[in-house]
């Protein structure tokens, strides 16, 4: 598993109140109960943290996976 | 109650594109309570709705009230087994639900859509209803358990729309957008009647979510929104994921449920465009809206609440009532509930010589400036819902591994609050939080379910055997601390 997946696995478990371990690779806003858009936002938030700048706001509607947590710890 | 006399104004979804103007709104709730009377609902008959955020909500509460039946708004998202504690409770006549909904058969009373439902319209009846009976009933907690539902007469709540238009007006109403639920007071009474009862135009994205907040500028600026009013959380995810709108209408933007900070107030003035932003006092035992602040009239100060819209305020202090200073906050208004349906237990305290005891820390100024500085009642506030804890405590304690519980508000930037637990685990055990959350989620909307979870060797207590819910929030969060280190 690369760096950033885990980084990602470890930020959206934060965000949804939950172990990393219990998110599987297809976690998705679709699948996971936890993941509404409180949850959301603790996401970008703790993701602008990790990148040390703002989000613009498409990226903020377009994150709807693990995967693209991922990709966008990936782009930096 | 002759709701099709009012001069409703019209009420669009802009999810759909439904629409329903005064007229039709008025046709069609003659059409819903001809119906309604032709299965059996009689004057002060309960009625269950547990669908919202439509214009067909809309006409089935109108419809309800023009039949004589007293309405009972529900959260959409409540399980089977909380709807089967509130019809234990309430014994309603009837269900009313959109299509599709999940919970229809096997509830022990007739679940009806109305809105594809066959009827003429039905020529108005005289209910022998008065404006003192019962019209409107709000659960605001207890449906996993022991129900605790505030009544409003229909004299409290047209007293609180007149209220409303009065402050507000009808030039800042006239195209209100709402974003919130229809089963609370925010969205219902505040946000959703009081346009309608204005003659205004209500347009409803009520789904609320990313979505909602990534377009709202764009809905601002194409529909003319004028009025709108929201919770701080959804202002913190659209300052952050919706584009600003470029030239706007508003004329005044509400934010209630929750506290406010000045910081967050000053961002809503700056994205909007709009100075008339106004931090609101709404409790749904007195028809929600009862105060409010705009930055208009004064600089955005944390927990700064203005005057009382209509009645008045007074502070219970150690050495007694007062006019003036710190303390509880008491509240008299004409839009007072008449009590918690079934539970004197519950009214008696809150509701004493005629003064409603609102749990609210607050100061009064010598001009009648209110202020909120925190609250005596255990509730915790997530995003604008309120939580009762211990309401959970006991669901908990139903659970066969669990030995005790007690939940407990933990700060969040984002939620305001959010709902935690401690948990004594039954010896043995081996349960996990995410097992206990999936256990409580099949038998309570999600709104309620603990999103945080300690497990601890025992429950702290205090030295006179109690449990302190902010004792034990110190000792989960010294725990967690601990383990990290």
């Amino acid at each position: 598993m690369s760096s950033a997946a885990e980084r990602a696995r470890a930020l959206l478990a934060g965000a949804l109140e939950t172990e990393p371990a219990a998110l599987g690779a297809d976690a998705s806003i679709a699948t996971l109960e936890a993941w509404d858009s409180l949850a959301h936002l603790r996401l970008i938030e703790a993701l602008e943290r990790a990148l040390g700048k703002p989000l613009p706001p498409e990226a903020i509607v377009e994150i709807g996976s693990l995967a693209d947590v991922t990709k966008i710890l990936e782009s930096a | 109650m002759r709701l099709d006399a009012v001069g409703l104004g019209s009420v669009e979804d802009l999810v759909t594109g439904r629409r329903l103007d005064g007229a039709a709104l008025a046709t069609e709730l003659r059409r819903r309570a001809g119906l309604l009377a032709k299965a059996g609902l009689k004057p002060g008959d309960p009625v269950l709705i547990a669908h919202g955020g439509t214009p067909d909500f809309f006409a089935d509460l109108f419809a309800v009230w023009q039949a004589g039946g007293v309405a009972a708004c529900l959260n959409p998202a409540l399980t089977r087994a909380e709807l089967g504690v509130l019809i234990e409770f309430l014994k309603p006549a009837m269900l009313l639900a959109a299509e599709g909904f999940a919970h229809a058969e096997g509830l022990g009373i007739p679940a009806l859509a109305l809105a594809g439902e066959r009827g003429a319209e039905a020529p108005p009846q005289e209910t022998g209803r008065t404006l003192d009976d019962t019209a409107l009933l709000l659960f605001t907690s207890g449906t996993t358990g022991a129900p605790k539902a505030v009544a409003h007469s229909f004299r409290s709540l047209l007293a609180r729309l007149a209220l409303n238009r009065s402050v507000i007006g009808e030039a800042d109403l006239a195209r209100t957008l709402c974003l919130l639920p229809t089963h609370f007071g925010h969205g219902l009474i505040g946000n959703g009647l009081t346009p309608l009862f204005a003659g205004a135009d209500l347009l409803l994205n009520c789904g609320g979510g990313i979505d909602a907040a990534a377009k709202l500028g764009r809905v601002v600026e194409e529909r003319r929104v004028t009025f709108m009013s929201s919770v701080p959380s959804f202002w913190k995810i659209a300052l952050k994921a919706g584009k600003p709108p470029r030239d706007a209408a508003l004329r005044r933007i509400h934010v209630g449920s929750a506290p406010l900070g000045a910081a967050l107030w000053r961002e809503v003035i700056g994205w909007s465009g709009c100075d008339n932003v106004v931090n609101m006092y709404g409790i749904t035992e007195t028809a929600n809206w009862i105060a409010g602040a705009s930055a208009r009239d004064m600089p955005p100060e944390d927990g700064l609440i203005g005057r009382m819209w209509g009645g008045q305020a007074a502070v219970l202090t150690p050495q007694g009532m007062a006019a003036t200073g710190e303390g509880e906050l008491l509240l008299q208004s004409p839009s007072l509930m008449q009590g918690y349906l079934h539970r004197p237990d519950l009214t008696q305290p809150v509701l004493r010589d005629g003064w409603f005891h609102s749990g609210d820390i607050g100061r009064i100024d010598a001009d009648g400036t209110l202020r909120l500085l925190g609250r005596q009642k255990e509730e915790i506030n997530r995003a604008g819902m309120k939580v009762n804890p211990a309401e959970i405590d006991l669901l908990l304690e139903r659970h066969p591994e669990v030995a005790e519980a007690c939940c407990f508000a933990l700060a969040d930037e984002v939620s305001g609050e959010l709902v935690a637990a401690a948990v004594r685990l039954v010896d043995g055990s081996a349960a996990t939080g995410p097992q206990l959350r999936r256990w409580c989620l099949e038998r309570a909307r999600r709104d309620i379910v603990p999103e945080r979870w300690f497990l601890l060797p025992d429950i702290p207590r205090t030295d006179r055997g109690k449990v302190s819910r902010a004792a034990v929030r110190d000792r989960c969060l010294a725990t967690a601390a601990a383990a990290k280190r």
